[in-house]
């Protein structure tokens, strides 16, 4: 991690009473830069927050947004609960593994994209509801989903 | 808190029985205290309540849904109800649902007899299951270090074992992961398990998904006797259970004590009874002939050592010393300082065998000045040169209590310690320069304003290069805060030992000194029970001379020790949990030890064999009282300061786990030690030019070992630390007893058919 990151998760701690309420946004400072968070990763966040590495690992292996294991650079989350589902994003869903070739839960071999499948997004009334990276797109359809990708290299 | 009268009391209806209980009681402990019965799984009384496992789900009237009445605050004129049928449909449905991914295979479990679970399903269980989908499936059992074993199958997350290590022992070893259906307990990555406490959280486990694995499949609880006694390594003195089957201790359970251990124990203790039924123990005396140890009787040992003291007293008195005390009881030891004192006539014993001459150790009693409940209500911990974990694992835990409810912690030593998140402040500086810190400490504005204070001296402090600096600077600044300075130096039963007299008398020499006096031939005949001065004298090069500077040398053992193997006479001894008696724990309170086994052959136990001797000797002993020898503390001038320091020094530092003849003989706990090795700073093992793992050779002007180089800035610059505790690494030997600071130089050594660099 380096000294900027690390710079980040001290000034993050210092907006708190508590060291752990810093935990979350630090470890999206420390994702952001290292791309996921590896256990080299979890232990220097636990390092800079003086936290047991044993709670850095537990509170980011609860929350889907953060990545134990090494992903795409674009990270694709297609919405599969209810109102999505009502609203064809098995289709969608379909479209994505063709175009990218490959499974929900996988990366593409050039490492340019990771696909999920993913609970609620909260865009229930724009469903279906795709998230890729940090951008939300609402009622994609299957014709959508090459231009849509095509702005992500 | 039951001695407390409650301020205010309320009055409320459990199952038609009217109770009154202290205003802030919950609903489940008001239950229990009036006999009601209510199922729990993630309650537990040491910790606050948490309401996960619904359990104890109860009706309460003009409350709309069940309530947990492990969270539900009791409330003047609430009427409950424990087995209205919505209670019983609950407790049937939460069982149901615990038991959809349970594997229900309790014949091969090892919990199966004292579980829960079991229990609960058979009493509040609705007998049958819905589910018929596939249960969830996990390898099992994954391995978490070398003592703990998970199985995730049976695991209801009740979150009991993750609270221990978030509450009790503050050291979250266990977290649970993932979300879910997917959540489980664990360690990243399953990794081995971080703890010196694990041992309590398979001890608290409702289910069998934390089992033991020296203890796996070893026995049932309706097979083994549990014997109740006292735990001998470290000196807090924690009460357990020894649970004996076919003559041999399998497990060791922490016995409830409030005043000492509470419910817990260390890992030290829970998994050290295997030494008592090793393989190697001594079961006949051994006599030295033609150079070598040869079987001998019990007639034939103990007349040689008789006409040896009878020869030696002939020749003038005080010509005999004893040294050793640690692993005796305070019978063993009574019978120790009687027999050299009045048998023999001799003032020069001591316990004190690791103690350097020029340190603080010699001058003042060792162990508490409180009792530990009153240390536990303490509101300021300095902790001076005392690695309470390393040195007194369960002590920490009332520590810790006691900063959970706001008090606060200060370190001040040469090693960041594994506590060092929960201190408020942590003064660090080479083992050689930390009296100024001490000195400084009464100007900390948390010191100077706590109203119990209490201050902790460990040994790394006084034995090190500055002792009477540390003790002198200690003790003016407890006077200070009118604080309380405790010795925190001692293990197993050095506080018996201390206590029973084996200290030195009229005239008489201190360990220091009887080696010294041995080596220059001032004794006939040295004598040593209940320690192993070959390995714990912290001057290698004192012992060699001792043991070479006197004529005969007897030795009571256990095992062969490094001491054993250089006498002429050894006398196979039974160990503590093979003996009937009493122990001193660091607080001065006497325990009971029970003898839970036989020991192996002919074995006796130490405080017979010097009977044995006295009546050889024409004196038949009693023993209704024992001499009482209450040393006074005294706190001497400090030493002038030594000449110029070394730039890289060895420390001896304690530690847990480790191998020596005890615990180097108990399964678990071999692993939990490892390898020896050393802790560098990355500093100078860059300078050094060595690696993380690699081997090392620590040279010094006496000696040099070998051991593995861990790199880490648990350790300063300039100062390697080394653990002392494994027999087969003479660490001892690279020193010699200094007021300065030993100088090293640490080499790579390069693995054999290795490349040259």
């Amino acid at each position: 991690m380096t000294e900027a990151a690390r710079e980040e998760i001290r000034r993050l701690a210092g907006l708190y009473e508590h060291r752990q309420s810093a935990l979350i946004p630090a470890l999206f400072v420390a994702q952001q830069e290292a791309g996921y968070l590896s256990p080299a990763v979890l232990e220097s966040v636990a390092e800079v927050l003086e936290l047991p590495v044993t709670e850095v690992t537990s509170v980011a292996s609860f929350y889907g947004l953060f990545y134990l294991e090494p992903v795409g650079r674009h990270m694709v989350h297609v919405c599969t609960n209810l109102s999505c589902m009502l609203n064809g994003c098995q289709r969608l869903l379909s479209r994505m593994q063709e175009v990218m070739g490959i499974q929900p839960g996988e990366t593409t071999p050039d490492g340019r994209f990771s696909l999920r499948a993913a609970e609620c997004l909260g865009a229930c009334e724009e469903a279906p509801a795709v998230l890729v990276d940090e951008d939300r797109w609402a009622a994609v359809s299957p014709e959508g989903v090459e231009p849509m990708l095509e702005r992500y290299r | 808190m039951a001695a407390e009268a409650p301020r205010t009391a309320v009055t409320l209806m459990i199952d038609g029985r009217g109770i009154t209980v202290p205003k802030g009681t919950t609903v489940y402990q008001a239950a229990r205290s009036a006999g009601v019965d209510i199922p729990i799984f993630c309650y537990h009384d040491r910790m606050p309540p948490l309401g996960a496992c619904r359990m104890c789900l109860v009706e309460v009237q003009k409350m709309s849904k069940l309530q947990t009445a492990c969270t539900l605050e009791a409330s003047e004129g609430m009427v409950v109800s424990t087995t209205s049928p919505a209670v019983r449909a609950a407790q049937e449905s939460m069982l149901e649902l615990l038991l959809i991914n349970h594997p229900l295979d309790c014949p091969i479990c090892d919990k199966g007899g004292e579980c829960p679970l079991q229990d609960q399903a058979f009493r509040y269980g609705p007998g049958r299951s819905r589910f018929i989908e596939a249960k969830r499936d996990h390898a099992k059992p994954l391995s978490l270090g070398p003592v703990l074993a998970l199985d995730r199958e049976r695991c209801i997350l009740c979150w009991r074992c993750v609270r221990f290590g978030e509450i009790i022992a503050g050291d979250d070893a266990l977290k649970g992961f993932e979300r879910g259906f997917a959540s489980e307990v664990g360690t990243p990555r399953a990794l081995p398990v971080e703890s010196k406490f694990i041992g309590n959280t398979i001890a608290i486990c409702p289910v069998g998904a934390l089992t033991s694995r020296t203890y796996r499949f070893r026995a049932r609880p309706w097979d083994i006797d549990p014997v109740a006694s006292t735990c001998t390594y470290c000196g807090v003195g924690c009460s357990v259970w020894l649970d004996v089957r076919g003559g041999e201790i399998l497990r060791t359970r922490a016995r409830e004590e409030p005043e000492v251990n509470d419910a817990w124990l260390c890992d030290l203790g829970f998994f050290g009874h295997g030494y008592v039924a090793a393989g190697d123990r001594l079961t006949t005396p051994l006599v030295r002939r033609e150079g070598r140890l040869q079987e001998a009787s019990w007639d034939e040992a103990l007349d040689l050592v008789a006409e040896r003291l009878r020869a030696s007293a002939e020749r003038g008195p005080g010509r005999v010393a004893f040294l050793g005390g640690r692993r005796l009881s305070n019978e063993d030891a009574s019978a120790a300082a009687g027999f050299f004192r009045d048998v023999v006539g001799t003032p020069h014993l001591d316990h004190r065998v690791d103690a350097p001459p020029d340190g603080a150790s010699l001058g003042v009693s060792w162990g508490l000045r409180s009792s530990l409940e009153d240390l536990g209500r303490g509101d300021v911990f300095v902790l001076v040169g005392c690695d309470i974990t390393e040195e007194y694992p369960v002590l920490w835990l009332r520590i810790k209590a006691a900063i959970d409810r706001g008090a606060s912690l200060v370190i001040v030593h040469a090693k960041r310690l594994e506590i060092r998140r929960h201190a408020r402040r942590e003064l660090l500086d080479r083992h050689d320069r930390l009296a100024p810190l001490v000195a400084a400490l009464a100007a900390d504005e948390t010191v100077a304003s706590g109203e119990r204070v209490h201050v902790l001296l460990g040994r790394l402090a006084m034995d090190g290069p500055d002792g009477p600096n540390l003790l002198r600077s200690a003790d003016s600044l407890v006077r200070r805060v009118n604080g309380t300075l405790h010795i925190a130096r001692g293990r197993g039963n050095d506080f018996g030992a201390q206590r029973f007299g084996l200290l030195p008398g009229e005239g008489g020499m201190a360990a220091p000194g009887i080696l010294q006096g041995a080596a220059a031939g001032a004794f006939d005949l040295l004598y040593v029970a209940g320690s192993d001065p070959a390995t714990a004298v912290t001057d290698g090069a004192a012992w060699e001379s001792a043991r070479s500077g006197v004529g005969f040398l007897v030795v009571h053992e256990a095992f062969l020790s490094e001491t054993a193997q250089a006498a002429d006479v050894v006398l196979p001894a039974l160990v503590l949990p093979e003996k009937d008696g009493t122990v001193t724990n660091l607080e001065g309170r006497t325990l009971a030890l029970r003898a839970a086994v036989k020991g192996p052959g002919q074995a006796r136990a130490d405080r017979e064999i010097f009977d044995l001797l006295a009546a050889r000797m024409g004196v038949v002993r009693g023993h209704d009282t024992a001499t009482r020898i209450e040393p006074v503390a005294r706190i001497e001038p400090a030493a002038a300061g030594a000449g110029a320091s070394p730039s890289l020094i060895v420390v001896v530092a304690d530690r847990l786990f480790t191998q020596g003849s005890m615990a180097g003989r108990c399964r678990g706990l071999i692993e939990l030690a490892g390898t020896a090795h050393c802790l560098i700073h990355p500093a100078d093992a860059a300078r050094a030019g060595v690696t993380d793992l690699g081997l090392v050779e620590m040279v010094t002007e006496h000696a040099s070992v070998v051991v593995q180089a861990r790199v880490s800035d648990v350790t300063l610059p300039g100062q390697v630390l080394v653990h002392r505790g494994y027999d087969g690494v003479p660490v001892h030997a690279l020193a010699r007893w200094s007021p300065a600071p030993a100088g090293v130089e640490v080499r790579p050594v390069a693995p054999p058919g290795g490349e040259t660099p």
